[in-house]
């Protein structure tokens, strides 16, 4: 078979990536774990966890970049290898989003939540629904599921706002309240972040795929 | 207005040709425009027809006493293989280096003066010599010793030599049979440099096994393949640019990402 | 692991006197050949050094050993050689170059190429015997030296066509190449490019093919038909001799002196030969060098 190490390595770089899926998914659920049972040990062990993702991306980066010096790909590899150093950094930056999550747990500190978490909650799933399925199109250059991706982004921005309203609704009632209602405004926004990284995921799929970027969001 | 100056001028325009050496047919209904003033690639396996598309455009083929061409190639209005064409007058607008440098064995300033001697030419010799040496990116080097034997040069010096050779008497177009694959890296990259500043003046086409030096060299590129009838046809011809990211048929993608068994 | 180094090691050593032996049968055979030719030059040298004289080289011949000479011989062999090469070179190349770069490859073709090398084989005497009927008798050339420069190049023709193909065929493919892609015709092509370099072998091949002519005797005989020369030729249709004949001329006599004399002419004729042979040699590498510095 032709290019067999090159096709081995392509291999052991979409198995990280399928690591760092993992690790990213993990720490989303985490951090709004612990937010809800106020387990500040927990987000301090999300925190940690960002360390291992950033390992996972120089040594993905490192190899692509080999890859492309050694063996000079063209076409689809090309394309392939471009879009795996692409994919890597948005989950880099989804696992800083979580972690993000998980500071602003702490800074919370050990007091009550202001109001039983409903919608946070909500858009953590949904984020993660995106994250599995913008990769699982990645993974079978599937367009399709790219775009679907990328229309469920439109729940997520909804979700926000109606969060933003509600908190500042309570904020308003209450001053006291302000500080940490400030704060779940942070972590919504993050929220909102890691849905759009999943979008861009699905856009350098339509790449990958067709070889010409398309805006989709 | 200005789009008249900008529309790509094909220089040579060859029509459903196909090519025979006796009864084996080589080459099958190929089609394609090259533009002048622009680099063409001719990638394809060994064995593709390449080389013998490329010697049917200067009419090297005809060396070989069974060939037989069906199909036209057009040069300048008129088809170079019809019976009122001499090939000799086609070959001296149309030039060709060799894949191993072959210089004669004379001096490097004889060597150079060939092709006008050869054509009659009655003009200045030492401009017309240097002028080529300098086109060729090799006066500088030999311009002291010119009455050198051209075999005291290095290999990537003599094939840059057979390049000046062919540029001496003012071809409109030059072909490139695998220049540079009996040449060292450094002289590699000497060469495909050349290239690209010869191709404001003149229409270049190359055959080249190498693909990175396809992509890097070329405007446009043509890939051929052969089946197991040993019969070359075109997959694809497109952009260099768009052939190497985002090429559009199979074979040509399992071709240039080495896929091919 | 031991037992395969040992084995290694023994067959080794074996191999290596095989080798040995090997080299000893080749020096053996040129030994044997050397021998034949050295002994063969002792012997000349040895039985001819003392009649090398000048007398020999400028004399007429004569009765008399010590009178006798060489020159009529002499002259005509130069002069026969001459009229020879004036004949075969042109005609001889010109064929190469016909049969080399101008010839479809059809049998015909390979008819004549078989042919041309039986022809280099065949024994000289039927030349002589050729030439007799054709130029002396049915061209009424007499017995001159034209007659017989005539028949020397039907003899070494084949030779000459020969050496001058290989010596085509040697020029590589590559040049042609080039000077035809240069927009040359083919008669361009072959004055341009493959006659300058095929040139030191195309000299070799005369020089080498007019050194057989200077040895040949029997073609000779037939057309001079042994006649005691004792003038030199001046126009081509005068009669000759050629030294090969005057040498067989003195050996057949029966004073030793003579025989003496004949060894003297082969020790000269060597000479004429040897220096051929160097000149030969000399431009030969003198254009080689030129060619692929």
């Amino acid at each position: 078979m032709p290019r067999e190490e090159f096709d081995k390595a392509l291999k052991e770089l979409q198995t990280s990536i399928n690591e760092v899926e993992k690790t990213v998914k993990k720490m989303i659920n985490g951090s709004i774990e612990a937010l809800n049972t106020r387990n500040i040990d927990l987000s301090n062990q999300i925190i940690d966890m960002d360390d291992i993702v950033d390992k996972y991306k120089d040594e993905i980066e490192s190899k692509a970049i080999f890859l492309i010096a050694s063996e000079q790909p063209v076409a689809g590899d090309l394309r392939k290898i471009i879009t795996t150093m692409r994919v890597i950094m948005e989950l880099e930056r989804m696992a800083d989003y979580a972690e993000g999550i998980a500071k602003i747990n702490i800074r919370i500190g050990d007091v009550d939540l202001i109001k039983p978490l409903i919608d946070i909650p909500k858009m953590a799933g949904r984020s993660i629904e995106m994250l599995s399925l913008c990769l699982k199109g990645y993974r079978e250059s599937d367009v399709k599921i790219a775009e679907k991706v990328c229309d469920m982004d439109d729940e997520m921005d909804a979700l926000k706002d109606r969060i933003i309203n509600e908190l500042m609704q309570i904020s308003m009632k209450d001053p006291s309240t302000s500080r940490q209602a400030t704060f779940l405004i942070f972590i919504a926004h993050n929220l909102e972040r890691i849905a759009d990284r999943s979008t861009n995921i699905a856009e350098d799929t339509i790449f990958l795929v067709t070889g010409s970027s398309r805006e989709l969001n | 207005m200005n789009n008249e100056q900008n529309q790509p001028k094909d220089i040579l325009k060859v029509k459903n040709l196909s090519f025979y050496y006796g009864t084996f047919q080589a080459l099958k209904d190929i089609s394609l425009d090259i533009e002048a003033n622009k680099v063409t690639a001719l990638i394809g396996p060994s064995g593709c027809g390449k080389s013998t598309l490329l010697r049917c455009f200067n009419r090297m083929n005809d060396l070989f006493s069974n060939a037989k061409v069906e199909g036209q190639i057009i040069f300048d209005d008129l088809d170079i293989y019809s019976q009122s064409i001499d090939p000799v007058l086609i070959r001296s607008k149309i030039g060709m280096v060799f894949q191993k440098p072959n210089p004669f064995p004379k001096s490097i300033y004889d060597n150079v003066a060939f092709g006008l001697r050869i054509n009659g030419f009655a003009g200045n010799y030492d401009e017309e010599i240097e002028r080529a040496l300098v086109q060729s990116a090799l006066w500088d080097e030999v311009k002291d010793r010119l009455k050198d034997n051209a075999f005291s040069l290095s290999g990537g010096q003599q094939q840059r030599l057979c390049i000046a050779r062919a540029l001496a008497i003012r071809p409109d177009v030059i072909l490139l049979d695998e220049p540079t694959s009996a040449l060292d890296p450094i002289a590699t990259v000497k060469i495909e440099d050349l290239v690209n500043v010869l191709k404001k003046d003149y229409t270049i086409i190359i055959v080249t096994h190498n693909m990175q030096q396809a992509a890097r060299v070329s405007d446009k590129t043509a890939f051929l393949l052969s089946g197991e009838d040993r019969c070359g046809v075109l997959i694809e011809y497109d952009y260099t640019q768009t052939m190497f990211s985002n090429p559009k048929i199979k074979e040509t993608e399992d071709y240039i990402t080495g896929r091919f068994s | 692991m031991s037992t395969d180094f040992k084995l290694n090691q023994n067959n080794l050593s074996r191999r290596k006197f095989i080798g040995i032996i090997f080299l000893v049968f080749c020096l053996l055979g040129v030994l044997v050949a050397m021998m034949g030719l050295i002994s063969l030059l002792i012997q000349v040298i040895l039985q001819g050094y003392e009649w090398v004289t000048p007398n020999l080289i400028f004399n007429y011949p004569s009765r008399h050993p010590e009178q006798a000479g060489l020159w009529p011989a002499l002259i005509g062999t130069l002069y026969m050689m001459g009229l020879t090469a004036l004949i075969t070179v042109p005609v001889g190349i010109g064929a190469a170059i016909y049969l080399e770069e101008y010839a479809p490859k059809n049998w015909i073709t390979s008819f004549i190429e078989i042919n041309t090398s039986n022809l280099a084989g065949v024994p000289s005497i039927v030349y002589g015997l050729l030439g007799l009927s054709i130029f002396v008798y049915f061209l009424k050339l007499e017995r001159s030296i034209l007659a017989g420069s005539l028949t020397m190049s039907l003899l070494i023709l084949p030779l000459l066509i020969l050496a001058s193909r290989e010596a085509i065929k040697a020029v590589p493919m590559a040049h042609r190449e080039a000077a035809f892609a240069l927009g040359g015709d083919k008669w361009q092509v072959v004055k341009m490019a493959v006659l300058p370099t095929a040139f030191p072998g195309i000299l070799t091949g005369v020089i080498l093919a007019l050194s057989r002519a200077i040895g040949e005797a029997a073609p000779m005989v037939a057309i001079t038909a042994l006649v005691y020369i004792t003038f030199v030729p001046v126009t081509p249709m005068d009669r000759f001799t050629v030294m090969p004949i005057q040498i067989f001329n003195w050996v057949s006599r029966p004073q030793d002196d003579f025989r003496g004399l004949a060894a003297g002419g082969i020790i000269i004729l060597l000479f004429l030969l040897l220096s051929m042979n160097s000149i030969a040699v000399i431009l030969r590498n003198k254009f080689q060098k030129r060619s692929e510095e």
